[in-house]
């Protein structure tokens, strides 16, 4: 291979010059055709983006759409390298706990869309100084996943209704007994039932915020954050109690698996749940595609419990986002109004991807999801009562990380909710800026 | 440089080769280097200046950087966590690379046998390193879980309860060290395998006619002689440890309670997490620092024990 | 006897340890999701299913396969060729500042390259190679810091009379490389070729970086797409990951034929 060095050289020398010289020629200044990027994070999604996109090209001819594919855990990392050398794509998916980071620092153009008739978590979300920053795009909402298998093994029927209270009272504790079993068949409360070999759980409580502690204390009155942009309340009494209520559900009542087995970054909650080892799960609709095809048995849905104040689940909207410095902003702006139309928010909700943002179109998803035997009405129902979103402030991408790890504390026991909550805001609060 | 002006020289080269004897004439030598120093240059050092510069700003990477001076640095000094974070990182290194390295040699030694199937063996294992590492990080999970996993199960059947690995404080670091040193064995055996298969057969020969023990073999004519390697197996080693940064990302996020947060880790989430790009390059900084005096150190430790110089 | 068996005893166990993660990767691979929930990550799933190795090799992953290809052998001729010539002239040549810029070279290893990534992604942009194949390999193709040292060390094994030898026969550094050198370092050939293949093919985040659209996609970006936020497709990405597994143990078991004893010593001496 090494016999004809001077070639190499010759061939290196050409690299040399084309790294100098050439242009990529994607700068697309050229009259005509104008070529957009739009950049997302979900495989399954691209698949119904295309068609969205093949609709939105055919009314458009002047434009041309490159969807853009990027893995979730890097696609935050990319972006910001993208707007540091003024790269990013025209329009992009936006999630409510980045956001913040992007509007303040005049990333992102204002939109100009009709907001009543998209959801009002969703357009919440991405609201910064009273002008809507983004096209409301989907949500997706908590709700109880739970198999109905092991509800009929264990000859319990799923209430009408759960709730919850701090002090152990409700159904929903009542119900993940009886369906914890261990290797003897005992359940918790009876005698020599024994934590360390359960075979079955009734319930998932672990360390996520997005599907756990956040709805236990939205819906015992607590608070995360005083306002959008604020600062982070969630060492309240009434919070504490309630992440006091997850942790029992772990260490005191024994319904849930412990959280040496759950806590991220490597928990397996999901797993389990597939498994059948766990029969209550609390999960964003979003995971259905991870956990329904081929599931081993019946796979049912529930709203989530009912707290002392009522029901209020996390409803997790995304925004298609306008680049501030995209090199076409009329056309990056054409394309994100598109999205938000009927037309293509309904492409999204028939295809089972996802519940569209635009109000109305719920039903093509749960219809979707009828036909793969699994009633995903509960979800709709849900987003129509109280919902809360995530907290929308500046520094949660940075205090992600430390959160979980005190949280991670909490659910092991060696740290009280109380202490946690308060290490939390205050390491959460000097975050904020 | 371009291709005209390469390959003139070339073809120079070749003709006044002829005539010269003087050992090494420079203009070769810097012709020879000129490819790989434009590319260091320009997409290695010069980035790396820019961080340096940048250590003395503040920025958030999505707004304009401001000028701070030396504060980043004052800023280091009280910055607890990043010394506890260097702290880690010393702890991490010493697990790692001791263990790795004399692994590495024992599988290569044992490697540099004829035995059958040798070449199998061989892709055994350096199998761990050749695998797309996202996916090995889901598997480790997989195998420390405290429960089904498949280390506490195995030891199960032998009657021990296992730790809880990745929740326990004191398992966490071990647990990540050790998913590095598996790994890397394989990787580094390559080294010392082409370290040992470059030593004449001739040289045990003769110190075996000598008399000479396996031990006092090994000790007097293998080791000397893998000098080079176990530089090289030494530096980069030590170099790529204490730059760890996707196992601890995959397997802790820095937990428990901060006992797996290396220092790259910090720098990581101070630079895309916390946006605060200057002082991230300020603690890219302290670590290269760290870097150069420990591979100096090592530089001096076997500069000494070379008992013959080969260049 | 008794040590043979000994022996082989180790390296069966030393093996087994080393294999065994991938033996989840291999056994996930060819399950289905049913199996995957149904028994444990070391139990085989019974029957087996190919289905997911169809389903990656059905999309575009033949595609990014393909990329991948290209990559690699672009950048592993580049490494090669230039990492010799300068491992050899930091080895073997007198030239002034040879060790400074030597250590300069190994130096560029110790700052990590999160952070490096985002000034070397802005050069780029102001090369206009943002999204291209040349700014996918322009790092790599002229030699890493990490390969010439590799060789310089092995360089510095070669006994120091080869060169007079040479010398004396009217031979220039050029000639003395090629002719006298090269054959000496088929060992440490192979090994650079090795890992400078099997380095590339994995390469995840620069290519991450510096492109963004499908015709430059690798397969680890395409396998890493294959976990969520919210979930992961096991099935496939192991699926993709085994498929990717392959080719490289193909070269690997080429390539070791190289790092065999080089005979060539003693005919010189």
């Amino acid at each position: 291979m090494l016999h004809n060095p001077p070639i190499r050289l010759a061939l290196l020398g050409a690299v040399l010059l084309a790294l100098t010289s050439c242009g990529s020629g994607s700068g697309g200044g050229e009259s005509g055709k104008v070529t957009l990027t739009y950049r997302l994070w979900d495989d399954q999604q691209k698949a119904g983006y295309e068609k969205v996109m093949a609709a939105f090209e055919k009314a458009n001819p002047g434009i041309d759409v490159n969807i853009e594919l990027l893995p979730y855990d890097q696609y935050w990392t990319k972006l910001t390298a993208d707007v540091v050398a003024g790269t990013a794509p025209d329009v992009f998916w936006m999630s409510p706990t980045q956001f913040p980071e992007y509007v303040t620092k005049g990333v992102l153009s204002p939109v100009q869309v009709d907001r009543s008739k998209y959801h009002q978590t969703v357009v919440g979300s991405f609201t910064y100084q009273d002008k809507l920053y983004g096209v409301p795009k989907d949500w997706g909402i908590v709700g109880l996943l739970y198999n109905k298998d092991l509800f009929k093994k264990a000859g319990v029927e799923m209430p009408d209704k759960l709730t919850w209270a701090a002090d152990g009272t409700g159904t929903l504790l009542d119900t993940a007994r009886k369906l914890t079993v261990d290797e003897a068949g005992k359940h918790p409360g009876d005698a020599g039932f024994d934590p360390d070999k359960v075979k079955s759980y009734g319930f998932a409580s672990w360390n996520h915020y997005q599907t756990q502690w956040m709805n236990w204390v939205s819906s015992n009155g607590g608070k995360l954050v005083d306002k959008p942009f604020g600062k982070y309340a969630f060492n309240d009494p009434a919070s504490v109690q309630a992440l006091q209520f997850g942790v029992d559900l772990v260490n005191k009542h024994h319904v849930s698996p412990p959280a040496t087995q759950t806590n991220p970054p490597t928990g397996k909650v999901t797993d389990m749940f597939k498994a059948g080892k766990v029969a209550m799960f609390p999960a964003n609709n979003a995971l259905l595609p991870f956990v329904a095809p081929e599931a081993t048995f019946e796979i049912g849905v529930a709203p989530m419990p009912e707290g002392p104040k009522g029901r209020s689940v996390n409803l997790n909207g995304l925004a298609e986002a306008v680049y501030a410095k995209s090199k076409h902003p009329k056309e990056a702006m054409k394309l994100a109004e598109y999205l938000g139309t009927q037309e293509p928010q309904k492409t999204m909700a028939d295809g089972g991807y996802v519940f569209p943002a635009l109000n109305g179109l719920s039903q093509g998803y749960v219809d979707f999801w009828k036909s793969k035997k699994v009633d995903v009405s509960p979800f709709a129902t849900e987003a129509e009562g109280s919902t809360f979103s995530l907290p929308v402030t500046t520094g949660f991408t940075g205090f992600e990380t430390k959160l979980n790890q005190i949280f991670n504390e909490m659910y092991l026991g060696k740290l009280t909710p109380e202490a946690a909550a308060n290490q939390a805001v205050t390491e959460g609060n000097a975050t904020v800026n | 440089m371009t291709s005209h002006t390469a390959e003139s020289g070339l073809v120079r080269d070749v003709q006044a080769a002829k005539g010269r004897r003087r050992r090494g004439s420079g203009w070769h030598a810097y012709l020879f280097v000129a490819p790989s120093l434009f590319g260091v240059l320009a997409f290695l050092l010069l980035p790396m200046v820019i961080v340096l510069v940048l250590s003395l700003f503040d920025w958030e990477l999505l707004s304009d950087p401001k000028f701070v001076g030396l504060d980043n640095y004052r800023r280091l000094a009280g910055d607890g966590q990043t010394w506890h974070s260097l702290g880690v990182t010393i702890a991490y290194v010493l697990l790692c690379i001791p263990l790795q390295t004399v692994l590495a040699l024992s599988v290569a030694m044992l490697l540099n046998q004829r035995i059958k199937g040798v070449r199998f063996y061989r892709s055994l294992f350096v199998v761990p390193w050749m695998a797309t590492p996202i996916v090995l990080a889901l598997i480790w999970g997989w195998i420390f879980d405290p429960r089904d996993g498949a280390i506490n199960s195995a030891l199960a059947l032998v009657g021990i309860t296992g730790p809880d690995w990745l929740s326990d404080p004191t398992w966490a670091l071990p647990a990540v060290a050790l998913v590095s040193v598996w790994q890397y064995t394989g990787y580094n055996m390559l080294f010392f395998l082409a370290g040992l298969q470059g030593i004449p057969k001739e040289l045990h020969d003769a110190a075996e006619t000598d008399g000479a023990t396996p031990a006092q073999r090994f000790w007097r004519v293998t080791l000397p002689l893998l000098n080079p390697t176990m530089f090289f197996v030494s530096v980069t080693n030590l170099i790529g440890s204490f730059q760890v940064f996707d196992t601890v990302y995959a397997m802790t996020d820095g937990g428990p309670s901060h006992t797996t947060e290396v220092i790259n880790f910090r720098i990581f989430q101070t630079a895309f997490k916390e946006f605060d790009f200057g002082y991230a390059a300020t603690l890219s900084t302290l670590l290269f620092l760290i870097i150069f005096l420990a591979t100096m150190a090592q530089v001096r430790f076997f500069g000494k024990r070379t008992t013959y110089d080969l260049s | 006897m008794a040590k043979r068996i000994l022996l082989y005893a180790v390296l069966a166990a030393g093996a087994f340890v080393s294999v065994f993660p991938y033996l989840l990767v291999v056994l996930t691979a060819v399950k289905t999701q049913a199996q995957l929930s149904e028994t444990a990550p070391w139990l085989p799933g019974l029957p087996p299913t190919a289905d997911n190795l169809a389903k990656m090799l059905a999309g575009d992953f033949p595609r990014y396969l393909l990329n991948t290809a290209v990559m690699t052998a672009l950048l592993t001729a580049g490494q090669l060729v230039f990492t010799t010539f300068a491992a050899y002239a930091f080895a073997r040549l007198r030239f002034k500042g040879r060790d400074v810029l030597f250590w300069l070279f190994v130096a560029t290893m110790m700052v990590p390259s999160a952070v490096t990534m985002i000034p070397l992604f802005l050069i780029m942009r102001e090369l206009d190679l943002v999204n291209t194949w040349y700014g996918l390999l322009a790092p790599y193709v002229l030699g890493t810091p990490y390969g010439i040292f590799l060789m310089r060390q092995f360089f510095k094994t070669l006994p120091s009379g080869l060169e007079e030898a040479a010398r004396i026969d009217g031979a220039g550094p050029l000639t003395i490389l090629l002719r006298v050198m090269l054959p000496l370092c088929r060992p440490a050939l192979g090994t650079l070729a090795i890992i400078t293949v099997i380095s590339s093919w994995n390469s995840f985040l620069w290519p991450l970086i510096i492109t963004s659209s499908d015709d430059t996609k690798v397969i680890t970006v395409a396998i890493a797409t294959l976990k969520q936020g919210i979930g992961v497709d096991y099935n496939l990405m192991m699926a993709g990951s085994l498929i990717a597994l392959v080719p490289m143990v193909a070269v690997f078991i080429f390539f070791q034929k190289h790092i065999v004893r080089s005979v060539v010593l003693t005919g010189l001496k």
